[in-house]
């Protein structure tokens, strides 16, 4: 075999599972030895689940033996968000107030998973419930970037980033409220996608913000990251945001059909202010490869762009001061309770059991909420919201996909920004476009698979948009690109 | 816009249900100024209708089985013959 199993992509593993040089077993032991040791240092994970990983990898190599294996997911070690539920495995979204839960039932991605033999390996830190930037904001552990120890793998959902990035799975599930997959997959150099809003059911996932939310994968390629999605994807009951469509059947045809030539926009918005020399100078490099691949590469405006960040941070507080009013100290498991009115028992499990952003956002969302400023702020937003989503209808109907930067830079120093929470928030500003449109959105390393990262020389991403439920067109140009 | 004193902040707070430690109110109002600063930027956008969110695929509301419901109850602290059992609301005038 040309490299260690761990390092493998999920298609290389398949084929070497199918030819026999590999069972499932020594690919998820492998895995875990790798978790094991580099837990230590880079911290991706809050619970590894070593025990039922083998097992589950076991019957599928018996699958294998009697000819019944389930596709291209079968005995591959795959790593999940702590805000996505696994049935009796504990769920804390990183926060001290879920430390004691315990998921009473499966998310549908994870029954999805569970029906295409994935093996489920542990669950991987993030900020508390998915709010931050950096991971650096979990209430239960420090995440490293797997590239540079001294600097953060982004987030929020930085420990799947990092286990994908540093070989401690082969694939991830995150979640995406504001650029939490692709920012991080951006700073760790792995592929990572944002589905369109309604594409992959958010049932069994640990709400942010409603409106925003989608869950998605990570993978080494985008190749990957599409088998992954067309596993999770469609239509669920018990998520009423879920569309009927067939995305996932989409995204097999594009991928075997091949590319088309397409006309790709590139919003000038994004390429001004405070963009990294060498993001820019990697993005330059970026559209020249498009254009080399026969597509037809035109400057766009998306004009409401600056008023993204503000929309967000109005949005988003807003519906997560709503949604996690249901952290009661009652339910889930709750911190020791001192006893006293019932009363008096939310005031004190909530002052212990969120961490500094989370109550920073539950107040700035009872703010906005609150009458007097209502309409001042959150009917703006909402105003706001419309006219950004027109922006890319507009934009759309000239072009079939956008180009942009993932990130203004590469990943930044731990401590850089945690004190600073609006230098932190600007970290989002090309990602949270697309959720506030409720756009498909891939982030894609500019360097090839193979390209050592070091501290001077850290992971650059790009992003490629594209219209609501054109999933597969965005991950059909993200793999012609990878493959080129 | 305007501007977040530490008692509007402590209001709030108590508003959420969470209880704040000495000095985290003064925090919270300093931080919660350079957020409404930032965000301030939104007082620029011009009136649009309202978005409409999500797909709205609905299922018919019939009863049915989910699964883990002993489980969830076993997640919470208290219970007594059969009932989720939380400190008294009211007030007890025996």
């Amino acid at each position: 075999m040309s490299s260690e199993p761990r390092n493998l992509t999920i298609a290389e593993a398949q084929r070497e599972m199918r030819e026999g040089h590999l069972t499932s077993r020594e690919l998820v032991s492998a895995v875990l030895e790798r978790i094991a040791s580099r837990q230590g240092e880079v911290g991706a994970f809050i619970t590894v689940t070593a025990d039922a990983a083998l097992e589950a990898a076991d019957a599928a190599d018996a699958r294998r033996r009697s000819g019944s294996e389930r596709g291209p997911l079968d005995g591959i070690p795959v790593a999940i968000k702590d805000n996505l539920l696994v049935e009796g495995v504990r769920a804390t979204a990183a926060s001290k107030m879920l430390e004691g839960y315990v998921a009473s039932y499966d998310a549908t991605v994870i029954g999805r998973l569970r029906s295409a033999g994935a093996v489920l390996v542990g669950k991987t830190n993030l900020d508390e419930f998915a709010m931050g930037s950096s991971t650096e904001n979990s209430g239960l552990g420090v995440t490293r970037n797997p590239h540079d120890l001294d600097r953060v793998p982004g987030g929020s959902s930085g420990g799947s980033a990092a286990a994908v990035a540093d070989a401690q799975a082969l694939a991830a599930l995150g979640t995406d409220t504001g650029g939490s997959i692709r920012q991080p997959a951006a700073f760790c150099g792995v592929a990572g996608f944002k589905p369109t809003y309604g594409a992959v059911s958010r049932s069994g996932a640990i709400a942010l913000a409603s409106s925003l939310d989608q869950i998605g994968p990570f993978a080494k390629t985008a190749r990957d990251a599409a088998t992954v999605f067309a596993t999770i994807a469609g239509h669920d009951p018990l998520d009423a945001t879920s569309s009927k469509g067939n995305v996932a059947g989409d995204v097999a045809d594009a991928l075997a059909r091949g590319a088309d030539q397409l006309t790709i926009g590139i919003p000038r918005e994004y390429l001004s202010g405070d963009l990294a020399p060498e993001v820019a100078k990697a993005f330059e490099e970026v559209r020249a490869k498009f254009e080399s691949l026969g597509h037809k590469v035109v400057e766009v405006s998306l004009p409401h762009t600056n008023l993204s960040l503000a929309c967000y941070y109005i949005i988003q507080p807003a519906e997560a001061s709503s949604n996690l009013a249901r952290y009661d100290g009652i339910r889930y498991a709750p911190p020791a309770g001192t006893g006293g009115s019932l009363d008096e028992r939310y005031l004190h499990a909530r002052g212990v059991g969120f961490g500094a952003e989370t109550k920073r956002r539950i107040v700035l969302g009872t703010f906005v909420l609150s009458s007097g400023y209502y309409d001042a702020y959150y009917g703006k937003a909402q105003s706001a919201r419309t006219l950004i989503t027109r922006d890319f209808d507009e934009a759309f109907e000239k072009v079939d996909a956008l180009l942009t930067p993932v990130t203004p830079t590469t990943a930044f120093k731990r401590g850089e920004k945690s004190s600073d929470p609006v230098a932190m928030y600007l970290s989002d500003i090309f990602t949270i476009p697309a959720n506030l449109a409720g756009l498909p959105a891939l982030a894609l390393p500019a360097a090839p698979r193979g390209t050592e990262y070091a501290p001077d020389s850290m992971p650059i991403g790009f992003q490629i948009m594209a219209p609501k439920f054109a999933d597969a067109r965005v991950l059909r140009l993200g793999v012609q690109y990878e493959e080129a | 816009m305007s501007r977040v004193s530490e008692e509007e902040v402590s209001r709030l707070a108590g508003l959420a249900r969470i209880e704040l430690a000495d000095g985290e109110a003064a925090r919270l109002a300093g931080d919660l100024e350079n957020i409404l600063e930032h965000v301030a930027a939104i007082e620029a956008a011009s009136e649009a209708p309202r978005p409409a969110v999500g797909a709205g695929s609905f299922r018919e509301d019939e009863p049915g089985d989910r699964p883990g419901e002993s489980s969830a109850r076993g997640a919470f602290p208290d219970a007594e013959n059969g009932f989720l059992k939380v400190p008294r609301v009211l007030p007890s005038h025996e």
